[in-house]
């Protein structure tokens, strides 16, 4: 993978791990997150929605972008290719569940959360990256 | 592949950097999203404090019951709106053996949580208090984003409410000073986060649902 990919990938996961961290905080202390240009987040991050099997869907998303962290510093280390077509594999994951999340904003909850879209974005980008990767 | 990649990062300046990197975001972001930097809610949780009733305030339930639950809620806070069919669903249940309290803290950051504050309190003048604090807690989405004087007239109208008198009680001094006095009060209190439940006096952790909404009146009331 290229350098500015690497760079590229490496950057956009950080963002994401902000993100998420930012909403695990918001939701340890049971706060209200607030919302940028929106006002739909505290609607879908209190929705029933917001947690699966009883984990909280920020928990995940903080565990989903610490894998994508350490995933890319792994790779950058060894150069691995495994490493890449494993992050994939997340990140594919990752993005049918994020295009699953936003449906339920759009159509279900009727309501949208900026963070929340922020995320989607990021996933959408990580797995553009990868797939369009040059070994 | 970057077989033009000559030079390898040193593994300790990589995963150093990298740890440094995670532990420096995530404390900033800690720290920034933390409720409140000087009263964090779980130091505040357990301390016993002075909620004696007061006058004309708004209770539902037993108000002779030896559990009293005050809220601190905001109109316009959206955990304040999960946690109000929660509340009512557990006072429909617990109706004899608690008188629950809600005290209005309008978060300054809140555009509209005051007059939402307001239009409850005029709606209780003509006594109907509750039927307009559900109408304002179960449609915050409605009434956030259009017009709220306006969606708030529409249910004072839905309340069979005196629109005209509706009207003039919003921008009445003493409802004003009421809802003034009940933010101040909470404001001692160091309130970390709203809503705010405090149990016989005593600040609890939020909890998650309504099941743990439940176990904390149960346990509270066979403490007694």
């Amino acid at each position: 993978m290229k350098s500015t990919s690497r760079f590229a990938y490496a950057s956009l996961a950080l963002a994401g791990y902000a993100d998420a961290t930012y909403l695990t905080v918001k939701h340890l202390y049971r706060d209200d997150a607030g919302c940028l240009l929106s006002d739909g987040c505290d609607t879908v991050l209190n929705s029933e929605f917001s947690s699966i099997f009883g984990i909280p869907l920020a928990f995940l998303g903080y565990a989903y972008y610490l894998i994508c962290v350490i995933g890319i510093t792994a790779y950058i280390q060894t150069e691995n290719a495994k490493i890449l077509n494993g992050l994939f594999l997340v990140n594919l994951s990752g993005f049918a569940f994020s295009v699953w999340l936003v449906y339920l904003q759009a159509f279900v909850l009727n309501a949208f959360c900026t963070w929340c879209l922020f995320s989607a974005v990021v996933t959408t980008l990580l797995v553009a990256i990868l797939a369009l990767r040059k070994e | 592949m970057a077989t033009s990649k000559s030079r390898k990062t040193s593994p300790i300046a990589l995963w150093g950097g990298l740890i440094t990197v995670l532990v420096i975001l995530t404390g900033s972001i800690w720290f920034i999203a933390k409720p409140d930097a000087n009263a964090a809610s779980p130091e505040g949780a357990g301390s016993m404090v002075d909620l004696q009733p007061v006058a004309a305030e708004w209770g539902m339930g037993n108000p002779d019951a030896a559990l009293r639950i005050v809220e601190y809620g905001d109109y316009q806070c959206g955990a304040c709106g999960y946690f109000h069919p929660i509340v009512k669903q557990v006072m429909e249940e617990f109706s004899d053996d608690v008188y629950f309290v809600f005290r209005h803290f309008p978060l300054p950051s809140h555009q509209y949580s005051k007059s939402a504050s307001a239009a409850a309190e005029a709606a209780g003048r003509q006594g109907k208090f509750w039927e307009m604090h559900d109408l304002i807690m179960s449609n915050q989405a409605a009434w956030t984003r259009g017009i709220p004087t306006t969606v708030f007239l529409q249910m004072a109208r839905q309340l069979e409410l005196n629109d005209v008198q509706f009207q003039q009680d919003l921008r009445n001094p003493d409802i004003i000073a009421k809802i003034d006095r009940d933010f101040n009060s909470g404001r001692q209190l160091n309130i970390p986060s709203v809503p705010a439940f405090f149990f016989n006096g005593t600040l609890v952790r939020n909890p998650a649902d309504v099941e743990g909404f439940r176990n904390l009146v149960i346990a509270e009331l066979e403490k007694l």
